[in-house]
């Protein structure tokens, strides 16, 4: 008989490594032509960083996307990145990519105030164009003011910016304090189907709604939040790179640590015919601190589904899973003792 | 605030040519005069190393030379402690640790190369469960750090063989609560996954050094570790991270100061590109844990105490375990709110592969048990599982999160009403 049930699971997850002071550094320079180019430490992994980063800038130097370039992770030319781990890049990598940005926008003003004869104070900056907020048609297209300042006003628009997050630091003995710059919320709930006859567990849907402050781009980050649920449906279901060694009740009998897997075809990861439909949603509840409000994506995509799984299967069939992963011999067992139960 | 560029769905810049095959990733890469790397790895899971004869292995035609830890000028490194071999010389800890290395003309000639290094080993009894290797019986993973970096098998976390986390008084909060709910959960080593399989090339560049290659997530730490290792200064190792086929933690560098290391000897660049084998067998994975729950609830829902228990299985390095052991501990209650927490946490090792950071990084663990623990609560109290967590979120008025941190921009209410909304939950 195929039973069907659904369950929720909440997660909350931090940026930054805890109690580390977290440095992170960007070079930028904007060129004569206006185009801009950065320099992170940090390393593309997929998760978008570079993309990313490139849009952060594009919106504080008023820039066309297409004018941004980025370089990355050459410990030779670019500046330091602490690592490319624990959510970082869009909270540090934006923030020092910001500081930068603002350095040349401070010279790009200099040279517009000094070719219109105002001051400072006077002007604003739109897309494409630095302006007199009284005279808006008054305006120089930022590229200009660029060339002006390489070759009449004598200041390269080149910013250096480093950011190290607030107030954090290590936990006392007691682990209180502010371990870390700012956390991510998630919730997910997965509706699964369990087979009683041979106990496989099929998802066949999972919801899942996600707070990281501003999301940049929300493309990438509905890729995370679906490439998260499909590595927590792995997790839940079957992978084990220890095939019966963790379990409650004590390491399996047949355990072997000879017989590991070696391959994608014995090490079974969700594939195309284990993904259900993913419906995402993004909640923006901003954090000042962060780059436009933006908190963190990349990891606590991966940690509600696979609760939300186990407690599905129960919501189905009665079983509970104290160690993963809900694989069919446990799920079989768990219904065969559920069964004697009702019979004593 | 109007947005010219923030909010745009931009596809990543690498995505076309990664999904199409133009990416150079290392495994790619060629240089004039480059040669092959292959290593050794230990088919024993705890022995004595009584032996390493790598003459046979020097005598093949073409091989260039072969390294063992005693080449090595400073063989000790690691993340947070220095207790990892860049090659082992007295004992191997793990199957699949790395003994030697020898760098060819060919991959075929470095691989019989490897196959003709003969080790004499002395077996010696292993341990793999952490709960198994904090009893006093238990084989010692590492004798060579007693007291300094460890105490048998617990590892020290801030010079202490537990790292607690205390927050009000729990006991008082189990006094308070009319319902105690008690249970163990445990988790598996959960591989990253990642595609592609780890590589290395390494160039030397003469009295500037040397350059490396390799898909790292830590392109700075790994050019310091390397620096240490090799004594050069740091700026004289330049660390490329080129395209990255996947990576979820999995890929902080594995052997690059040994490959660097034959690129000096030799003077010619090195290639290692591992296997799917290798991968899978040296790589490592989401380090397991043991968590015991136990929480108190008063009978309309409200959380009045959360005590956790915790140990983990670092494997034969420490590597992240600490801070994994660490972020589960002060983070391991979850987006609600108690006005008690206490936690203990230890971390162990054993004779597995180092487990590594994996995508969630301690809270993945930690999540499992938290969230199963509210589900069955919520049952036991005949409640909504989603309106009992409702009940419980962190939020404006309850925002003191175990380690005493007042938490700000909290989202995890917004997430739960659009999960039910979008699913039609229904209890």
């Amino acid at each position: 008989m195929k039973r069907r049930g659904h369950g929720v699971a909440g997660c909350i997850y931090t940026a930054t490594v805890p109690g580390a002071p977290n440095p992170e550094a960007a070079n930028v320079q904007m060129n004569d032509d206006g185009s801009v180019q950065i320099q992170i430490g940090g390393v593309e992994i997929g998760q978008g960083c570079r993309t990313v980063i490139c849009q952060i800038a594009a919106e504080a130097l008023c820039i066309p996307f297409e004018k941004v370039r980025v370089y990355n992770s050459d410990t030779g030319v670019t500046p330091f990145d602490m690592l490319t781990a624990s959510s970082r890049q869009t909270f540090v990598g934006g923030n020092a990519v910001l500081l930068a940005c603002e350095q040349i926008k401070k010279v790009l003003f200099d040279s517009t105030a000094k070719k219109f004869e105002v001051p400072v104070e006077a002007l604003d900056i739109k897309p494409g164009f630095i302006y007199i907020k009284d005279h808006p048609e008054a305006c120089l297209p930022i590229e200009v003011a660029a060339i002006l300042s390489y070759y009449v006003f004598r200041q390269l628009p080149i910013g250096v910016g480093q950011f190290y997050p607030f107030n954090t630091g290590q936990l006392d003995e007691n682990m209180q304090g502010i371990p870390c710059a700012t956390y991510s919320y998630q919730a997910t709930i997965a509706d699964v189907e369990v087979d009683t006859e041979t106990g496989v567990v099929d998802v066949l849907k999972i919801y899942t709604a996600l707070d990281c402050g501003r999301a940049i781009n929300p493309l990438l980050l509905q890729g995370q939040m679906e490439g998260g649920a499909i590595m927590g449906l792995g997790w839940a279901l079957r992978e084990d790179s220890y095939p019966l060694m963790t379990r409650v009740e004590g390491v399996h009998p047949e355990f072997d640590p000879a017989t590991r897997p070696t391959s994608f075809a014995d090490y079974p990861i969700a594939t195309a015919m284990d993904i259900p439909d993913i419906e995402t949603a993004i909640v923006e509840v901003l954090q000042e601190e962060g780059p436009y409000g933006a908190k963190s994506a990349g990891e606590i995509v991966h940690n509600s589904a696979a609760p939300a799984i186990i407690n599905a299967i129960y919501n189905a069939v009665g079983v509970r899973i104290w160690d993963l992963p809900a694989s069919p011999d446990k799920i079989l067992k768990g219904l065969k003792e559920k069964q004697q139960l009702e019979i004593a | 605030m109007n947005f010219s560029e923030i909010g745009k769905p931009r596809p990543r810049f690498e995505g076309i040519d990664q999904v199409t095959g133009k990416s150079t990733y290392v495994g790619d890469m060629y240089l004039p005069g480059m040669l092959y790397a292959k290593g050794l790895l230990s088919t024993e899971d705890h022995a004595k190393i009584l032996e390493i004869d790598t003459s046979p292995a020097k005598q093949l035609k073409g091989v260039r030379v072969v390294i063992t830890g005693h080449d090595i000028p400073v063989n000790i490194t690691g993340p947070i402690v220095q207790d990892a071999y860049c090659l082992p010389i007295d004992k191997v800890r793990y199957r699949g640790e790395m003994i030697a290395l020898v760098a060819a003309d060919t991959e075929e000639i470095a691989e019989e190369a490897v196959s003709r290094i003969k080790v004499k080993y002395e077996r010696l009894p292993a341990v793999f469960d952490p709960r198994d290797a904090l009893q006093p019986d238990a084989p010692i993973v590492h004798d060579e750090f007693q007291g300094t970096l460890c105490n048998g098998n617990l590892i020290l976390m801030h010079g202490h063989d537990v790292s607690r986390l205390v927050h009000g008084d729990v006991e008082q909060g189990f006094a308070e609560s009319d319902l105690i709910v008690e249970h163990t959960f445990a988790t598996t080593p959960e591989l990253g996954g990642a595609i592609e399989p780890y590589a290395v090339l390494a160039q030397p560049n003469g009295a500037d050094g040397l350059t490396i290659w390799a898909p790292s997530q830590s392109p700075f730490a790994n050019a310091g570790a390397i620096a240490k290792i090799l004594q050069l200064s740091t700026n004289k190792v330049r660390f490329i991270s080129p395209a990255v086929g996947g990576a979820f933690g999995q890929k902080a560098g594995y052997f690059e100061p040994v490959v660097a290391l034959a690129a000096l000897k030799t003077d010619r660049p090195v290639r290692y590109t591992f296997t799917s084998k290798e991968f899978f067998l040296h790589g490592s994975s989401r380090s397991p844990m043991y968590l015991t729950y136990k929480m108190g609830v008063k009978s309309d829902g409200k959380i009045m105490a959360i005590q956790r228990t915790t140990l983990t299985s670092a494997g034969a390095q420490a590597s992240v375990g600490i801070l994994i052991t660490h972020k589960g501990g002060f983070m391991g209650a979850g987006p609600y709110y108690s006005p008690n927490h206490y936690a203990e946490c230890r971390v162990a090792y054993t004779n597995k592969v180092p487990g590594g950071a994996v995508r969630g990084f301690g809270m993945a663990q930690a999540t499992f048990a938290m969230e199963s623990m509210m589900d069955i609560i919520a049952e036991k109290l005949g409640m909504d599982p989603l309106e009992f967590r409702l009940k419980n979120v962190l939020c404006d008025c309850n925002n003191c999160s175990p380690t005493g941190e007042n938490m700000k921009s909290i989202g995890i209410r917004p997430c739960l009403e659009k999960v039910r909304e979008m699913s039609g939950w229904q209890a």
